[in-house]
């Protein structure tokens, strides 16, 4: 069972390493970066539970991590409105402007 | 605690600001301030080392720790040198923007991030402060929102930089898995206890997450795209001081890797090595490509950047391969990489700062409209040809000697194929830096003024004096390069102690 949950949360960081590595969209992009902390988070509550007992630190970090997750893309977000404003689409392709 | 105290001196700044709106120019002194008054107290830790404060979570043994060595001070004062140097040359540099007590607030944030990530005894705070310094920066680098160039670099380093940070963060979840705790002291004696009950694989990919999620923050070789485009987007300042996060994302790595993996056990040594000569070589055949003189500096941020890699990977190598008897070619190597982030931390800061006062006139950072500048603005062009002549490693400039240390330790053992392979790309490129960096020296000071910096004056005093204060130390590094190395290696010895 606890070896099935890691394998499940290794499956989701593929999932979104590939979401993050093939997407066009920048917004895809940044959910792509919420499904790999959303794993994280889930991975590091698995590693805290032995069995009856659940290890309280695990659970700390969880939390902690989520809120930075969530500033983090708050973050993103807020610059994807700007490279709308700039750019008048939110697509990778568009962002090729800087050279030499 | 003296420590928390200095960390937290940085965050009522918050509420400060609001009220000092009214006279702009205090929170300017103020912030500069508070960063000059947290790197005095930093300073004054050092008698007290090694000093550890511990935050009981839910009366856990290993709760959250901050731990001071010899090595937290040692990153702590050159980072927070050049912080407070920023934030000086910003006071009259940043004069042109709005919105500057958010960039105050931001800067603070930063340097409470990078004291933190150094104080740091366990991996989740180290994580926790990493993250706020990347925050900050990020909001930094694309602070001046109106122009496209910072939002496409600030949004390129984003989501680079994050997915670094979340791929070291899986490997520190799989690293609480394997041991149950995070914190360094623990984990050092129980990674080194459970070697070969655990499978030598979940440990090795543990050490690869680590190092590519803080590879990617630290900008070397395959993951270093974003690093041209953000410190175009970025004001001067911010640029320079991205290269301290770079040096912190290159600590985080050495903290967590020879605290925890001690390298007499663990073979990692060729990884950081074959990272580092790619890093080297990539950034400099790149960085003389470059027409836009920022452009320059960040590829060989880059090659900098690979030098640290090399130094730290060839002393890891040796140390597992070799023994105990490599452990002076060890040291050296270590001395080596510790001076380096010391020179390039100030070495680039000062260039950038220096790029931004020279282009004050022509408006312009191609390298083809700076030339012969030096001539009309005589301290910035005196204290850019150190800047540059130190950093290209020209004799007797401390650039050199950091050089020297990396190169001698790879040279140490010259029948082993993978060190002398490093130590040929050592020689060759530090041989091409020099090269590169006389050669944009030459353009910038000797050449004949270009048409639109004819009426070039020397800029004002607070511009010129944070860079006349950093090419001094780098001098006196130079002069005083006994106590530098000294220093180093007792912050060596302390990451083994602790």
């Amino acid at each position: 069972m606890y070896s099935m949950l890691v394998l499940f949360t290794f499956l989701l960081i593929s999932l979104s390493i590939y979401c993050i590595t093939t997407k066009k969209s920048i917004i895809k992009t940044v959910i792509g970066i919420e499904i790999f902390t959303s794993s994280i988070n889930l991975n590091f509550v698995i590693m805290g539970a032995h069995g009856e007992s659940v290890d309280a630190l695990a659970q700390s970090f969880a939390i902690i991590s989520i809120a930075i997750g969530a500033s983090v893309a708050a973050l993103a977000l807020a610059l994807i409105i700007n490279v709308y404003r700039h750019y008048g689409k939110v697509d990778w392709d568009a962002l090729r402007r800087l050279k030499w | 605690m003296i420590l928390l105290s200095c960390s937290a001196l940085a965050v009522p700044v918050i509420s400060k600001l609001g009220d000092y709106i009214k006279l702009p120019k205090l929170r300017d002194v103020f912030s500069v301030f508070v960063l000059a008054l947290a790197l005095i107290l930093t300073y004054m830790l050092i008698p007290s080392t090694p000093l550890s404060y511990r935050v009981e979570v839910f009366g856990g043994p290993y709760g959250v720790e901050l731990y001071v060595s010899t090595m937290s001070i040692y990153m702590a004062v050159i980072s927070l040198v050049m912080l407070s140097l920023v934030a000086f040359y910003s006071i009259k540099y940043m004069e042109v923007d709005n919105r500057l007590d958010r960039y105050y607030t931001l800067m603070l944030t930063l340097a409470t991030g990078v004291v933190g990530v150094v104080f740091s005894g366990d991996f989740f705070t180290l994580y926790v402060f990493w993250e706020l310094i990347c925050i900050s920066s990020y909001t930094l680098v694309s602070f001046r929102k109106y122009r496209w160039q910072a939002v496409e670099g600030g949004i390129k380093y984003l989501l680079m930089s994050t997915v670094g940070s979340l791929i070291a963060l899986y490997g520190i979840s799989l690293l609480y898995g394997v041991t149950g705790t995070l914190n360094f002291s623990a984990l050092s004696t129980i990674i080194s206890a459970t070697q070969y009950s655990v499978p030598d694989i979940t440990l090795y990919s543990i050490v690869t997450l680590i190092i590519v999620g803080f590879g990617v923050s630290a900008a070397v070789a395959p993951f270093h795209s974003w690093i041209p485009d953000a410190y175009v987007g970025a004001p001067n300042c911010i640029a320079s001081l991205s290269t301290v996060v770079l040096k912190i994302a290159a600590f985080c790595i050495i903290r967590g890797l020879i605290t925890v993996f001690s390298p007499l056990n663990f073979d990692y040594g060729f990884v950081l090595i074959s990272l580092g000569v790619l890093s080297l070589t990539l950034g400099n055949l790149l960085a003389v490509m470059q027409r836009d003189i920022r452009r320059l500096l960040a590829f060989s941020s880059v090659s900098n950047m690979g030098y640290i890699f090399t130094g730290l990977g060839v002393g890891t190598y040796l140390l597992y391969h070799y023994g105990y008897q490599a452990s002076y070619a060890f040291e050296v190597a270590m001395i080596g990489v510790f001076l380096h982030m010391l020179n390039h931390i100030f070495g680039k800061g000062l260039l950038f700062m220096a790029v931004g006062n020279l282009s004050q006139s022509t408006k312009s950072y191609y390298i083809s409209k700076l030339e012969g500048l030096g001539k009309k603005m005589p301290i910035t062009g005196l204290s850019a040809s150190i800047g540059l002549l130190g950093l290209g490693g020209v004799p007797p400039l401390s650039g050199f000697w950091s050089k020297l240390f990396i190169i001698s330790a790879a040279a140490s053992v010259i029948v082993d194929p993978i060190l002398a392979l490093a130590l040929a790309f050592l020689v060759f490129n530090s041989v091409f830096d020099a090269a590169y960096y006389i050669w944009v020296f030459q353009r910038i000071i000797f050449k004949p003024t270009v048409e639109e910096g004819r009426s070039a004056t020397e800029v004002s005093v607070f511009m010129w004096m944070p860079i006349l204060i950093l090419a001094s130390l780098l001098v006196i590094i130079t002069l005083r390069l006994d106590f530098f190395v000294t220093f180093a290696q007792v912050a060596l010895r302390s990451l083994f102690g602790g």
